[in-house]
């Protein structure tokens, strides 16, 4: 039995940092560390979508579990209580039981309100367009665009599409919104539009979490982060730019 | 230099998204504004989009571990929002830009440049992590 509460705390704080954007190395080392400070010893091995624990008691006996990840996002507070999780329970300051209680209690907190979400992403976007040398007057159409998009995105977040799906419905509207505003006026810059507005879309963190991973030698997660952030970038290029050619051939430029 | 200020912003902005905890906000943003007013340094002296991208990360992966320590809290929190808007996105725009109008030359040119930067932020915050682990966290 307690071989089993332990192995079944470790998954789940696997799980928590799996589903939430850690990079491998991070979760592989978390399991590890509360696993030892136990006094098992533990094999981990995570990619982006299972992760398998096996741990080893003193008299041999060996247990083994599994845990399949579907879908991830990136929220870092629940990493980061996660970590601060792991240090504590490391140095003994909280029991296995009360530790599954706290981790399925971090596992249930909340986001930030959709508005602040959908609210940031304009905020990061324009400012982005600004940094990429757009102009003040580039400024709102950005914003309405991203500020569309977003809540478009947050609001079919539960139908649990895949990413591709949504990256691409995503770019698709952007370009038609700046390219409709351009048209009419508002805003100088299309292509500083577009390029600032699909910046909450780009997968930036799998990028460079795929990296990360295949420099610290995680060579399986390494090469799946990698594919699909260039299967997400992908679906944007092929939204912008498949709406792109469309306009362009109706309008006749 | 308006663009550390539009920097500072663009990470609150993304930070939001990512959850990042109100307190850290402006910290990750600060280091990510530092970050960016290294890589207008580097532009206008070399004009040379992955030197840059590699120097802003540096100094993105630097000062995350060092508020990291200051702080008890993972690198990971100052890191990540601060090199979003590092990643070529405008690349990848480009890249498609040129496919779409059959410009093969420049469509390759501008995705082989998205690949260096990409390469270039991780290999950067890769090599400071395992620097700064060395120093400082002997075990």
């Amino acid at each position: 039995m307690e071989n089993e509460r332990a192995l079944n705390l470790a998954i789940m704080a696997a799980q928590i940092l799996l589903k939430n954007g850690a990079e491998t190395n991070r979760i592989e080392t978390t399991a590890d560390m509360i696993l030892s400070s136990l006094g098992y010893i533990s094999h981990t091995f995570v990619t982006p979508t299972t992760i398998i624990i096996s741990i080893e008691d003193e008299s041999g006996k060996l247990e083994t579990a599994i845990r399949r990840v579907h879908s991830r996002i990136i929220d870092l507070s629940k990493v980061d209580m996660v970590n601060s999780f792991s240090r504590d329970f490391c140095m003994g300051k909280i029991s296995l039981d009360d530790g599954i209680e706290y981790l399925s209690e971090i596992d249930r907190k909340p986001r930030y309100r959709p508005l602040y979400r959908v609210l940031g992403g304009c905020l990061g976007a324009s400012m982005s367009m600004l940094i990429f040398g757009g102009t003040w007057a580039d400024f709102l159409p950005t914003f309405v665009t991203v500020f569309i998009t977003l809540s478009l995105l947050y609001n079919i977040e539960r139908y649990e599409f895949s990413v591709f799906l949504t990256n691409l419905l995503g770019s698709i509207i952007i370009s038609l919104f700046a390219l409709s505003f351009t048209y009419l006026g508002f805003g100088q810059n299309l292509n500083k539009i577009i390029i600032g507005s699909i910046m909450p879309l780009v997968p930036g963190v799998a990028i460079t979490n795929g990296a990360r991973d295949f420099m610290s030698g995680d060579l399986i997660s390494g090469t799946a982060r990698t594919a699909e952030a260039v299967m997400n970038a992908a679906a944007i290029a092929v939204g912008v730019g498949v709406t792109l050619q469309v306009w362009f051939y109706l309008r006749g430029i | 230099m308006l663009n550390v200020i539009y920097m500072f912003f663009s990470v609150i902005g993304f930070g939001i998204i990512f959850n990042l905890p109100m307190k850290m906000l402006p910290l990750a943003a600060l280091s990510a504004a530092v970050g960016q007013a290294g890589y207008t340094i580097i532009m206008d002296r070399f004009q040379s989009p992955v030197a840059a991208t590699v120097l802003s990360a540096i100094i993105i992966g630097l000062l995350g571990e060092v508020m990291a320590r200051t702080f008890k809290k993972p690198a990971t929190l100052f890191v990540i929002p601060g090199i979003l808007p590092l990643v070529p996105g405008a690349y990848i725009y480009q890249t498609m830009l040129y496919l779409v109008q059959d410009n093969i030359k420049l469509a390759i040119e501008y995705g082989l440049l998205t690949g260096f930067v990409s390469l270039g932020i991780a290999a950067s915050l890769m090599a400071v992590t395992t620097f700064w682990n060395l120093i400082f966290n002997k075990k």
